[in-house]
């Protein structure tokens, strides 16, 4: 930080330091050295090297149909912080007298807490209730969910790729692993690759949103390159949106286009706290291919367990 | 739209050309209108490799101005296919007499990937450095708190992308023998190295050589975190390089 700042510019000082900048500079060196010197187990520490790849073989075609999904994200089975409860009974209820039809469930990331296995074992049991009612589900990795061993139990669990696309009548999904907040040399490289393939309107699916708003000041993608090689990717190659969630508020829209946007969807639990207050949600979005729009419905779990209905946006696809 | 695309590109291409501008009409008069000098200068060589570009060569040349008062870096680099412009000032705030000195930090940085975008870094933060000389050591220790405005340009976005995140940054120089000098830092940016939200830091640590009155050498390696948490973070970017620096004699 010493800009242009060497000793000729007579910076030599005497030692004349008061108690409180003693303090202050101990605690500034405690910080410092806890950071430098903890040893925190890196061995799960990811490289680049995931291993994934988005070369999954997909229909191609280019016959488009009108379609709804279900998105949900931020379960986060196992959290026990102040203030955050769940409406599973309201969830399961409404899915089973949902008018319409769904013919997926994406989850976008951070479906545990801690990534621990009892609480990958919740998630597992949670896809499996969707199963059920015969809707497949599509998971993203989040950041509580590849701490310690939760990139074993994700491809145990969940999905043996951390990434992948599939295809859907005519839309392409892509899986974008973010749960280290970067995707990594490797994965961008395919991504890229294999979009510029892809000749099939396409969603990315992500956890970490890729912009979001200019006060989402921890909550998306850090690195400028990296973002400007993916909204490039986007405009260049037919994606229409950008799904994410992580920031559990949400409920954040930004065209970067008419035809290219981001989404960032609030979390599926609900919070009662100082820190964050927030209902339980999910989405369905409408692929409509006569109007070649996206809309995107939010319902909400009230505090008189009514759940409410109302459509977000609706989106003009590439 | 097409055309439109074209004139946007145009525009964007010419935002380094206007930062340079803006540097060197800001650089200028600053040490025209003073008694400041020329401290030193450093070219470094090295390798870096990142999310967005594996394994490179890189380059950088900064120009370091001191004075009464003020300290300014002013440099570029060449990260292929990224081209960095950086300045960076200290204005020193009146206690000199005090074991600490209080100072003003301010930033500009502008990066351009041709074909892809620009984007530009404000920081503005308030410093301290303190210099605690021992009997075979001196050591130096500096810290900073503030605010960074980024900006990013692309030919298809109407507006640019704004992002609001803290400045910080903590930096422990020892030197020994009059000859050798450590350095550790840890901070959310360096002269050419930014991001755009908060809790993505770099670390960087360096050790250089006094070979002659004039002339330093060293070597300085850098890492670029995705994230805080060791948990999750994985390296962004990691920079190896050596340099040399140029010290002219003070008349």
């Amino acid at each position: 930080m010493s800009y242009g700042y060497r000793k000729s510019a007579d910076v030599n000082v005497r030692l004349k330091t008061s108690v409180h900048q003693i303090i202050m500079y101990g605690i500034l060196l405690s910080i410092f050295l806890l950071f430098s010197c903890s040893q925190p187990d890196y061995s799960h520490v990811e490289t680049r090297d995931l291993s994934g790849g988005f070369d999954q073989p997909i229909d191609m075609t280019g016959s488009l149909e009108s379609f709804s999904f279900l998105v949900l994200n931020d379960i986060h089975f196992g959290r026990e912080d102040k203030g955050v409860y769940w409406k599973f009974d309201e969830f399961w209820q409404w899915l089973d007298t949902y008018p319409g039809s769904i013919d997926f469930a994406l989850n976008l990331g951070d479906f545990t807490e801690d990534s621990q296995e009892d609480e990958y074992l919740e998630y597992a049991d949670f896809i499996q209730d969707l199963a059920n009612r015969s809707i497949p589900m599509h998971t993203v990795a989040g950041n509580h969910d590849i701490r310690n061993r939760g990139r074993s139990y994700f491809s145990t669990y969940v999905c043996a790729a951390p990434y992948k696309r599939f295809a859907h009548k005519g839309i392409s999904f892509y899986i974008i692993d973010t749960g280290n907040r970067s995707l990594g040399n490797r994965q961008l490289e395919e991504l890229i690759k294999e979009t510029a393939q892809d000749t099939n309107l396409k969603m990315f699916c992500s956890h970490v949103p890729l912009y979001g708003s200019p006060d989402l000041i921890y909550f998306a993608l850090p690195d400028t390159q990296e973002r400007m090689m993916l909204l490039k990717t986007m405009v260049d190659e037919k994606v229409g949106i950008y799904f994410s969630g992580h920031h559990h508020s949400g409920d954040v829209l930004y065209k970067y286009t008419e035809e290219n946007s981001e989404f960032i969807f609030g979390a599926f639990h609900g919070r009662d706290s100082f820190f964050e207050s927030t209902l339980p949600r999910w989405y369905v979005c409408t692929y409509d291919s006569i109007k070649n729009s996206l809309g995107i419905t939010r319902h909400t779990v009230q505090k008189d367990g009514s759940i409410t209905e109302v459509l977000i946006a609706n989106l003009i696809m590439p | 739209m097409a055309i439109e695309r074209k004139d946007a590109s145009c525009r964007i291409r010419c935002i380094p050309v206007a930062v340079y501008l803006i540097l060197t009409l800001f650089v200028a008069p600053t040490i025209g209108a003073t008694d400041i000098s020329l401290t030193a200068v450093t070219q470094t060589f090295g390798w870096f490799d990142s999310t967005t570009t594996p394994t490179h060569l890189d380059g950088s040349t900064s120009i370091e101005f001191s004075g009464d008062g003020i300290g300014l870096d002013v440099g570029m680099r060449i990260q292929l296919p990224v081209w960095d412009i950086g300045l960076a000032t200290s204005f020193f705030l009146k206690d000199t007499d005090e074991p600490l000195r209080n100072m003003i930090v301010t930033k500009v940085h502008s990066a351009h990937r041709p074909s892809f975008g620009s984007s530009i870094d404000v920081v503005g933060g308030y410093g301290r450095i303190i210099n605690i000389a021992a009997h075979a050591m001196d050591v130096s220790i500096s810290y900073g708190l503030g605010i960074q405005v980024s900006a990013t340009f692309m030919p298809f976005l109407d507006m640019p992308l704004i992002n609001f995140s803290p400045y910080y940054d903590l930096e422990i120089a020892l030197e020994m023998f009059d000859s050798l000098m450590i350095s550790t830092s840890i901070g959310s940016s360096t002269l050419f190295e930014y991001s755009t939200q908060a809790m993505s830091p770099v670390a960087k640590g360096s050790i250089a050589y006094d070979l002659t009155d004039a002339i330093t050498v060293g070597c300085e390696y850098s890492v670029h975190f995705s994230d805080i948490l060791p948990e999750t973070f994985i390296i962004a970017k990691q920079e190896a390089k050596a340099y040399v620096v140029w010290i002219p004699k003070v008349s």
